[in-house]
């Protein structure tokens, strides 16, 4: 019997790694919130889960909150997780979103929508990159749309999922050039990352994506940005001109924010805004804009909750133009 | 910095006690499973998928990994002393294995599964750190056509050459692949087969099919048929190391294994069991001893025994570097890779290089650490079969429950779970092998994919398909997968009229 011990340790072994992650607390202050969680309603390793992690990083240093968890319930445009958090009663949680979700939203006809949810802040603008593999004769943005507007069909461009802002922003600069979006040819991929292969292996002629998902090709040399989408230059590409510099008069940034459940008592919502206000004004907060290159975008109370309704709109037309909802 | 810095730097952090814990664990529970019949390590990384929520990305691929090789060596433990496989690429093992261990060679048979094992799984691990880099260089020209036809290639080897009936693996594929399209339509993003439900939309959970299929399946086929028999051991004789006249005759069915194994497991052909059968030809066809066979050859043990872990290092040449799995474990490690938002790919290595290395220098130490738990401690492991069923299926439950529960973090997440486990029950009550099934499901999406982009970018033109070389040439390699077994058993039927066909 003794000897059929060291098998059983294993699966317990086990259990105790599973049970690891659950476990979390520790004192409070008096005016932090304890036990706040964010839900990121995508796959580890994107940008709202950075975004997410950042915020629990800065939350927890800057003792607004202690104990901050971060999960994942990963489902096409977040609109999963925006089902979740619409039936929550736990005052403690925050839902990482974005422009990202405003789309998905759109495209997966969800019946829950931003308005079901209490807004409490804009938190971060990333730019978005289009770029062209290093071996095309694009040396800039010009040659690039000269060939695009000669065969907009068989031009194709990839980026991240269909409806994603990589594919929202690349039917706006269809549009400000003179081609018909619902002419575009989109390349989806499982994220900006993947849309790599796409590119290297010849099969598009352009990328759309996050900066950071394209700023360690480009500087291998293997892809050429022409343009980034911000109203700025990235700090990672400063040679890049905006699509602004070039002429294109449009600025895109892919934002992200948070939201709570809805029907949070004012008191509640007020604690929220409070502790993001709170960490948006510390040095810690600025040290990682200034590292993952993100811009400020930060924006709290009625103006987000009327900025997520112009949002909506600006993408229910594109979406319309490109053929994707009718 | 090149390859050779990248895998010392690999050493260094496999070294730490985070990554030695996780890649003992792996190998503990990959010869743990690799002993017990009907759990193998498929089912197993099933099982241990929901550890991606809580763990970092590495120490779960050193754990998978572990488990994958460890699976391997357990397997033929329970062949030679039981004549039951423990592990389907092991099958073969037990032919010669168990009938040594009849004839009091046991302790022999046990020697040269273990080292054979070593030897072709360290040879096997070199050649992923060699060969790895410069295929994923080449895989960044690889076209969406090129994907698409690699994918289709996989699916003709996996159904064709698994279980006695390729009609029954080809139903089991058209399951999978049907289970598959559940959820958004990558291209045009509307949903299909929701039925309306919003819980579908974003398709059937991966963990939650391949748990369901492989071990509450497999729970549930237990239960129905219930044995009370205690398992027969052979007796082992206590000499741990191989006379000389046995290593002698083992030497060259080791290395014979591993370079039979490894090519095969790089090439979507059907992932290590194919490599037993071929390997076992192989030797049966060289040995200066022909009259042994099926009498207690040692050279049938030595040769599949060394092919089947050669060819799990071989496996792993294409997940890392095209992303494609050849076998059923490298499916589930696929999917793991996908919950922590990591592509495998030809830009792994660039992306990821710690991940990578680490992985390959902790498959050597998993090597080293293995050999020493199954040389001197098969006869332990073996008493593992003495737990009775029920708690052990118990056990299984539980832990897929559990995963089911975390990764869907709803109870309808447990409702789908039962769904597919009854269905998988089914198809094993009625002979269908599941494995197709899984296979189906993790590469039918992959398929559709490439085959809409293609599509796509060739603005419907469906000459894109075979608008490669490399496109045509896996092509031709499927049509050949399908075509050859079936030749070969029309033959085999004509020289054996009135018998029944092998295989």
């Amino acid at each position: 019997m003794t000897r059929r011990r060291p098998f059983l340790v294993a699966p317990l072994l086990l259990a105790a790694s599973l049970i690891a992650g659950c476990t979390s607390s520790s004192a409070s202050g008096d005016d932090s919130i304890d036990g706040l969680r964010i839900m990121v309603p995508a796959k580890p390793g994107g940008g709202w889960h950075q975004t997410a992690q950042a915020l629990q990083d800065v939350l927890q240093r800057e003792k607004l909150a202690t104990g901050v968890q971060v999960f994942n319930l990963e489902g096409p445009g977040g609109v999963a997780g925006l089902n979740k958090l619409v039936g929550e009663k736990d005052d403690e949680l925050l839902m990482q979103m974005g422009k990202v979700m405003v789309a998905g939203i759109i495209n997966n006809k969800s019946e829950k929508t931003l308005k079901d949810t209490t807004p409490i802040a804009r938190l971060t603008g990333e730019s978005l990159a289009l770029v062209v593999p290093a071996d095309t004769p694009f040396r800039n943005l010009e040659q690039f749309l000269t060939h695009w507007r000669g065969d907009p069909k068989g031009t194709v461009i990839t980026g991240g999922y269909v409806a994603d802002v990589d594919h929202i922003l690349a039917g706006l600069i269809a549009d400000r050039v003179g081609i018909d979006p619902a002419q575009l040819t989109y390349l989806p991929n499982a994220g900006g990352g993947e849309s790599v292969a796409r590119l290297l292996s010849g099969e598009a002629k352009a990328g759309i994506s996050g900066i950071t998902e394209y700023s360690e090709h480009i500087k291998a040399g293997k892809l050429r940005a022409i343009a980034v989408s911000g109203a700025h230059r990235s700090k990672l590409l400063p040679e890049v001109k905006t699509l602004t510099e070039q002429g294109m008069g449009l600025t895109y940034l892919n934002w992200r924010g948070v939201v709570a459940r809805p029907g949070l008592s004012e008191q509640a919502k007020q604690r929220l805004v409070n502790a993001v206000t709170k960490m948006h004004s510390s040095p810690a907060w600025k040290q990682t804009l200034k590292a993952k290159d993100w811009d400020d975008a930060f924006l709290v109370g009625p103006e987000f909750t009327s900025y997520i309704e112009t949002e909506d709109a600006a993408a229910r037309k594109v979406l319309r133009e490109i053929g994707l909802v009718n | 910095m090149n390859s050779f810095d990248y895998l010392m730097q690999g050493f260094a952090s496999a070294l730490t006690p985070q990554s030695l814990m996780f890649a003992l664990l792996g190998v503990l529970l990959g010869t743990l499973v690799g002993v017990l019949p009907g759990i193998g390590p498929a089912m197993t990384v099933a099982l241990l998928l929901p550890i991606t929520f809580s763990v970092p990305a590495t120490s779960a691929f050193i754990l998978f990994a572990g488990v994958f090789y460890g699976g391997m060596y357990g397997g033929s433990t329970t062949s030679i002393l039981l004549n039951t496989p423990g592990e389907s690429a092991s099958i073969i093992t037990a032919l010669e294995g168990n009938k040594m261990a009849k004839l009091g060679r046991g302790a022999q048979a046990l020697a040269t599964a273990a080292i054979g094992s070593f030897v072709a799984g360290t040879i096997g691990t070199v050649l992923l750190a060699l060969l790895a880099p410069v295929m994923a260089d080449w895989a960044v020209t690889l076209t969406s056509a090129d994907y698409f036809a690699l994918v289709v290639l996989a699916f003709c080897t996996v159904s064709a050459m698994l279980g006695a009936s390729p009609l029954r693996g080809v139903a089991s594929l058209t399951v999978g692949l049907a289970l598959g399209l559940i959820g958004l339509d990558s291209v045009s993003g509307q949903p299909r087969f929701t039925f309306g439900l919003f819980e579908l939309a974003n398709g059937v959970d991966v963990v939650i099919a391949a748990v369901g299929m492989f071990a509450v399946g497999e729970t549930l086929y237990v239960a129905s048929r219930m044995r009370h028999a205690p398992p027969k051991l052979v007796p082992v004789n206590r000499t741990w190391w191989l006379p000389k006249e046995d290593l002698k005759r083992s030497w060259k069915p080791w290395l014979r294994g591993t370079f039979i194994g490894f090519p095969l497991g790089v090439m979507p052909a059907g992932g290590p069991v194919v490599t037993t059968f071929l390997s076992y030809a192989v030797e049966k066809k060289l040995s200066k001893h022909p009259e042994e066979f099926g009498k207690g050859a040692i050279e049938g043990v030595a040769g599949p025994e060394a092919a089947n872990n050669a060819a799990v290092a071989g496996v792993l040449v294409p997940l890392l570097t095209l992303g494609l799995p050849t076998s059923a474990t490298a499916a589930i490690m696929l999917s793991a890779f996908g919950s922590y938002g990591i592509q495998p790919g030809p830009l792994l290595f660039e992306m990821q290089p710690e991940l990578v290395w680490t992985l390959i220098a902790s498959l050597c130490i998993g090597n080293v650490m293995l050999l020493v738990l199954n040389l001197p401690l098969a006869g332990i492991w073996v008493k593992v079969l003495q737990i009775p069923r029920p708690y052990l299926y118990a056990g299984i439950l539980v832990c897929a429950s559990l995963g089911a529960y975390a990764s869907s973090q709803s109870w309808q997440g447990l409702l789908v779970l039962l769904g597919i486990g009854m269905l998988s029950y089914a198809m094993r009550r009625y002979g269908w092998p599941v494995v197709p099934a899984v296979v189906g499901l993790i590469l039918g999406p992959i398929a559709e994919d490439n085959l809409r982009k293609t599509l796509l970018v060739s603005q419907g033109d469906p000459a894109a398909l075979v608008g490669t070389p490399f496109a045509q040439a896996m092509l031709a390699l499927a049509l050949l997968a399908i075509t050859v077994p079936l030749i070969m058993k029309t033959r085999a039927r004509r020289r054996l009229p009135g018998q029944r066909a092998a295989g």
